[in-house]
């Protein structure tokens, strides 16, 4: 269970940083999921984890985002002028942009900051399946089953999610 | 090799670089979280109600069970039934005298020493220990 943790913990870090924007309640959806698939399925087999611990995770993201909408609802209503300052917070929060290493060369550090900000801007569905496929090398069935949904609706959001990255990120061919 | 599975593993290496360039301060607190989460306390299952529940539900039902078969309904005896039998006449006869008594339209009766005479000679054919 240790290496299986310390294996994902970055990714995971990750995807609930594009997920959410915001280094803080990342690591706190990382905490949750890693306590929960310790607690609840250690005992498990170690083939089970994987689809389990991002299932938990994915879970955790919607309910960050859910408790997000109910925030924002009270916010516009009380309508606070700190919209500029929030904005500037969030693109601070946004992943940092793609190694500074003498190998890595500017335009691929330039292709890595605009996939961040495409990324960020799918909608969540289809942000979390592209990752999983994508980073993951999770198939279809085992997408499906740590998104909680069909695999036709997993091949649709891969599909609708790598069409707008393509467009978006067209100027990098 | 497709341009959609050059784009995909672009977008893989982009992402595994993102994955490498998480800050220091950010990997340790992953790592503290990770040896809390391994390190937490079990919790104690067998205090859960779905495993509660069902255990008193069973203890429950055999309590039932043998309370109703170490006393099961009392046989009928013929004595007994005589007894009550005599207790309901006798209550009958008490009830009509009542009604008798509460009904306004026949209490002229009451006041007519026939109707006494007449009502010592049916009771009489009833039970002569009703007599008046």
């Amino acid at each position: 269970m240790h290496n299986f943790l310390a294996d994902i913990e970055g990714r995971a870090f990750r995807m609930a940083q594009f997920a959410t924007s915001n280094r803080d309640d990342a690591l706190d959806i990382v905490q949750d999921t890693m306590m929960k698939l310790v607690q609840k399925y250690g005992d498990r087999s170690q083939n089970e984890w994987k689809p389990l611990f991002y299932s938990i995770l994915q879970t955790r993201i919607l309910d960050w985002h859910r408790r997000q909408n109910v925030r924002n609802r009270f916010r516009s209503w009380f309508q606070t002028n700190d919209d500029d300052e929030e904005a500037e917070n969030e693109l601070d929060q946004q992943p940092a942009k793609a190694s500074s290493a003498p190998d890595f060369n500017l335009q691929d550090t330039q292709f890595g900051s605009d996939l961040n900000q495409a990324l960020s801007m799918l909608p969540l569905r289809q942000q979390q399946v592209f990752l999983l496929r994508v980073w993951e090398d999770m198939d279809i069935a085992e997408t499906a089953v740590a998104m909680q949904c069909s695999q036709s609706s997993v091949k649709t959001h891969y599909a609708r999610a790598l069409e707008k990255l393509r467009i978006q990120l067209e100027g990098h061919r | 090799m497709n341009a959609n599975d050059h784009f995909v593993n672009r977008v893989k290496k982009s992402l595994d670089v993102n994955e490498q360039d998480i800050d220091s301060e950010t990997r340790q607190q992953l790592a503290s979280m990770r040896r809390n989460a391994l390190n937490q306390p079990k919790k104690i299952t067998w205090l859960k109600r779905e495993y509660w529940l069902p255990a008193s539900s069973l203890v429950l039902c055999s309590i039932l069970a043998v309370f109703i078969i170490v006393n099961p309904e009392p046989s009928i005896n013929p004595s007994n039934v005589s007894q009550n039998q005599a207790i309901l006449k006798k209550q009958d006869a008490q009830v009509a005298v009542m009604e008798l008594l509460n009904n306004g339209d026949e209490l002229d009766l009451v006041n007519d020493p026939y109707f006494y005479i007449w009502a010592d000679e049916v009771l009489i054919e009833d039970n002569p220990d009703y007599a008046v």
